[in-house]
């Protein structure tokens, strides 16, 4: 009869330190994932800038939220001789000879982010340049190219930080192809 | 010497044998002709479909919704148009359990596929070895057109469309992010059905046009207002559903799904159609 709470205690013992374990690893997954992102240049283009005493600046208080909802753009200056792409000042939107793009709500929030995206959602993607690894095509200036060649745990190291900061609500726009007759907003 | 021999004499034979034997895009003897009741709409291609198992092995349809085909299944899809054949892709079960996908470009006779390079003929709408993937690892088994829903379930012709075209993205496994389940169940068809609608009327979209401040999946009675028809009928490849192997609208699909739209009611229902 003694033998089962020793045993029990055992197994917790057990268990704790596997979850400490965890715990200490998901750290040092989360530490590497925000220097991959801050050396990989997620910021460049996620995180909108502004003007600021030294030039333009990402702002942080918006961080990796994507390109801003608020912020209404006119339609695109048309390209002229050998420049075919322009950036809004925000370095948020993009437009070129495939049609406008505009980056997407790298944070938790459920509804405009990643929240309720899977790691497998999140590799998918990057590996096969397609939304959530199964719809449409994700547009330049992302450069799928060169991130589909990330190590699975690089990728986790990402997905784990990016899923660690907070969540900001900001429903980015649809990209529109070059045909699109949809004005922009 | 002697055994060197025969080594060379077995290899030339088998050699021999691999030249004789017809092309892997070819449906192998004894594969099994089918069509599936819901099939994918492909541009409106002819599609002609073979599955092939392995002698002595079978089928495990122990879950109705996951049959477990036996190591060196086979399974060919030949498209073709006006009778001329565009392509024809192979599913394949290794050896060790994987799936092996591979598409073969016919020429311009109609004499001879040749197999297509990994990143597919885009002008010919052959699909790169990722997107196979994109569609046919997105639900529990690779193989689409021939199961329990496809060959033996009756479904209402809306939620079977849903099924063959868009419910091996859109399940409960895959894209677990949208909430959106549009596979039927063969175990569960009721069930299944209930949670198509619950997760398609009334919902919101999370795909908005531009301008809009809001936008539904399904409005109960207004296919025009219905970001699902909107979708189906866009000619935008960034707007479309499926997003990829179709650059032409399903005109009959539209009118299926829009008319199931117009019956729904305006108050929606608890019990699925």
């Amino acid at each position: 009869m003694t033998r089962t709470p020793l045993c029990l205690a055992l197994a917790a013992a057990v268990l704790c330190t596997a979850l400490a374990q965890r715990s200490a690893a998901s750290d040092e997954q989360v530490a590497r994932g925000k220097y991959l992102v801050t050396t990989s240049g997620c910021h460049d283009c996620h995180t909108p800038w502004v003007t600021g005493p030294k030039g333009p600046q990402p702002d942080m208080t918006r961080a990796l939220s994507g390109h801003p909802a608020d912020f209404p753009l006119p339609p695109a200056p048309k390209p002229s001789g050998p420049w075919i792409v322009s950036a809004s000042a925000t370095n948020t939107a993009w437009s070129g000879p495939w049609g406008v793009s505009f980056t997407a709500n790298l944070t938790p929030d459920p509804e405009t982010g990643l929240g309720k995206w899977t790691l497998k959602n999140f590799k998918d993607t990057i590996r096969t340049g397609r939304h959530m690894g199964r719809g449409r095509e994700i547009l330049p200036p992302m450069p799928i190219p060169m991130y589909k060649n990330f190590v699975d745990a690089d990728l986790e190291a990402i997905f784990a930080y990016l899923q660690s900061i907070a969540p900001l609500r900001n429903r980015v726009p649809e990209p529109l192809s070059p045909s699109s007759k949809i004005p922009q907003q | 010497m002697m055994v060197a021999r025969i080594l060379l004499f077995v290899l030339a034979a088998s050699v021999a044998v691999a030249s004789d034997a017809p092309g892997p895009y070819l449906p192998a003897a004894g594969a099994i002709e089918f069509a599936p009741r819901y099939p994918l709409w492909s541009d409106g291609m002819d599609k002609r479909r073979w599955i092939h198992i392995p002698a002595g092995a079978a089928i495990d349809k122990s879950d109705a919704d996951a049959w477990e085909f036996p190591r060196g299944t086979r399974a060919w899809k030949k498209f073709s148009r006006d009778g001329a054949p565009n392509e024809t892709r192979l599913i394949e079960r290794l050896p060790d359990g994987s799936w092996r996908y591979l598409t073969y470009a016919w020429n311009a006779a109609g004499t001879e596929a040749t197999l297509a390079p990994e990143e597919g003929i885009r002008e010919r709408g052959i699909p790169s070895r990722a997107d196979c993937l994109a569609c046919h690892e997105g639900g529990a088994v690779p193989i689409l057109g021939y199961s329990a829903v496809q060959l033996e379930t009756e479904l209402p012709a809306a939620l079977g469309y849903l099924h063959g075209n868009c419910g091996h993205c859109h399940n409960e496994g895959a894209l677990p992010a949208l909430e959106l389940s549009l596979a039927q169940k063969a175990a569960d068809p009721k069930a299944s059905a209930a949670l198509t609608y619950a997760s398609l009327v009334g919902r919101p979209s999370r795909f908005r046009p531009h301008g809009a401040t809001a936008a539904q999946r399904v409005v109960p009675g207004q296919p025009a207002q219905s970001i699902l028809v909107a979708r189906m009928k866009s000619s935008d490849p960034l707007t479309r559903m499926p997003p990829l192997g179709v650059s032409i609208v399903d005109r009959e699909g539209v009118t299926l799904i829009s008319r199931w739209i117009e019956t729904l009611s305006r108050q929606a229902p608890k019990e699925a159609p």
